[in-house]
């Protein structure tokens, strides 16, 4: 009975929001992917991919995947196979190096139809090139799936027309790189704005367009201290990922 | 405005049960902060409270109850963060701090779980969340986080989670676990395993304690190219894993916490978290 009047509460006040709340017909789809974001300027990047599937059962079992790229304007570059035998599998993205943009994003799709299970999970590890240690996220924008045509479709079912302000809950330093790549089929547009002394400081906006990714930084010297950065857009949650780069070290974090 | 949203927040917190916490280690490995703000992380208007403060608990598990140690209150400012270091002499009491956000000072001691103010202003999708970092040698690294109400009033229960976040990372360094745990069930013990999956046996075993953090630090070779999995039997909570690799004057840290179980699926979540932990006890149970 709870379980029936909760539902029915979710639907209640979540249905104008409906954007993060949304499930897509599982029946009809082969996989989905989190829309991740690879690096392949001064850093390289791994990808851990979890074989879910055998993770549920206990057993290892083997099926393929498909990794496909997209440079930082969104173009798709393209598409590779891995066969995974184990619990896990990881790809270090320096084999393809020459064939990737500077940075961009990336999907993951698995071979077969698993019903309640259609996303396999996984993290990003990043790492300096002339360093060793990887520092990993399982940062995601959102989700996608293979429509039965064979094109991308989103997960979350975008009606709304409100403004949502996105704060990362922590201090904003100009060591920081907010990045956001858009997992939307149409183009997002997000005003960079900070917080300080009572006041919101637009910084810029920025139009991006289907699978591209976009940075966000301030170089402004009086914004520092207690500052927050605030991302403006129609999206509920749209949440960047963070780079914090220092000369001896550097952290990423999703927010 | 203000009934309709005292309204919505006795639906909300009845059926959603959304409050959550945020902890601050007090280890030996590391020093720990928590960053929080007191801007609402998502809504359809900015908004910053300006009554918030964060208030540090530990458990006192010799009277049974949840001691408020410090209250620090935002005031004008957008984010505080609050150090392990501050809190250093109480290490010998316990090694984790509860922190909850609330809008006035009410209690200094609790013999329930302290209440959490929810930081939200319309129906907007919202999950709280505070940086928690771990640092070492004026080096940190950390993750958005928050530790669900949810979880504190499962009594008893068991965990699974895959090692893999550690196979990329340098032979030569180090890595540790950190198992969060905060239970309304006070004085519950459990154990903290390391198991190796190929192999048929425990290679690492420490107890845990209700409302207290347990670590586990190891050489990053015991995990390079084996299937590891941490079980914590008798307790549910967040693990957080943590790689530390130095060489000469490069050094860095890594910090991350598994996906928790109920992200793996679509529906009937419960039901098939339950049966993935099932297989995975079962399979082991007999070296437990």
């Amino acid at each position: 009975m709870k379980k029936f009047f909760n539902q029915i509460a979710k639907s209640l006040i979540f249905h104008k929001y409906r954007a993060l709340s949304d499930k897509i017909n599982l029946q009809n789809v082969s996989s989905c992917s989190d829309l991740f974001f690879y690096r392949n300027d001064n850093f390289s990047t791994t990808y851990i991919q979890e074989n879910t599937k055998s993770l549920y059962s206990s057993n290892t079992s083997s099926f393929s995947i498909t990794i496909v790229f997209f440079n930082k304007g969104g173009k798709e570059l393209f598409r590779v196979k891995h066969k995974l035998h184990s619990f896990d599998f990881t790809i270090n993205f320096d084999m393809y190096s020459k064939k990737l943009d500077k940075y961009g994003s990336f999907l993951i799709f698995t071979s077969e139809k698993l019903n309640f299970i259609p996303h396999f999970r996984g993290y990003v590890g990043y790492k300096r090139k002339l360093d060793e240690h990887y520092s990993f996220v399982h940062g995601n924008f959102g989700a996608l799936y293979v429509s039965e045509d064979g094109g991308f479709q989103s997960v979350l079912n975008f009606i709304n027309n409100k403004t949502f302000n996105y704060s990362p809950q922590l201090e904003f330093k100009q060591t920081q790189t907010y990045i956001i790549s858009n997992p939307f089929l149409f183009d997002i547009n997000v005003t960079f704005s900070l917080y300080a002394n009572n006041n919101l400081n637009l910084i810029e906006t920025k139009t991006i367009q289907p699978f591209a990714t976009t940075f966000f930084v301030s170089q402004d010297k009086l914004l520092n201290g207690d500052v927050t950065a605030v991302f403006s857009s129609h999206i509920p949650a749209l949440r960047p990922i963070i780079f914090d780069e220092y000369k001896s070290h550097f952290d990423v974090l999703h927010s | 405005m203000d009934f309709f949203y005292k309204f919505y927040e006795r639906i909300r917190k009845y059926f959603l049960n959304d409050q959550c916490y945020f902890f601050l280690p007090l280890i030996k490995q590391y020093d720990t902060s928590l960053t929080l703000s007191s801007i609402v992380q998502n809504s359809t208007k900015f908004y910053k409270f300006k009554n918030l403060c964060d208030r540090v608990w530990f458990f006192d598990n010799k009277k049974n109850h949840w001691v408020n140690l410090a209250n620090l209150f935002f005031k004008n400012k957008n984010v505080i963060e609050i150090s392990s270091r501050d809190f250093f002499k109480y290490q010998k009491i316990t090694n984790l701090l509860l922190v909850s956000l609330d809008n006035s000072v009410r209690n200094k001691y609790s013999k329930k779980i302290p209440n959490s103010f929810i930081k939200k202003i319309d129906f907007s999708p919202h999950t709280m969340r505070g940086k928690h970092s771990f640092i070492k040698n004026n080096i940190s690294s950390g993750y958005m986080g928050e530790y669900p109400l949810k979880m504190t009033k499962v009594s008893s229960g068991n965990v699974f989670s895959y090692v893999n976040m550690f196979h990329s990372q340098p032979l030569k360094s180090k890595s540790s676990i950190v198992f969060i745990n905060f239970s309304e069930n006070q004085n519950m013990e459990g154990k903290l395993l390391l198991v190796d999956l190929d192999e048929n046996r425990v290679i690492f075993s420490k107890k845990t304690k209700s409302n207290q953090a347990c670590t586990i630090s190891l050489e990053n070779k015991i995990f390079f190219g084996k299937k590891i999995a941490l079980y914590s039997l008798g307790h549910i909570g967040i693990p957080i894993y943590i790689n530390e690799y130095g060489v000469n004057k490069k050094q860095s840290l890594s910090v991350e916490h598994s996906h928790p179980p109920s992200e793996y699926f679509f529906s009937d979540i419960y039901k098939h978290q339950a049966i993935l932990k099932k297989n995975w006890l079962n399979k082991y149970e007999k070296i437990f």
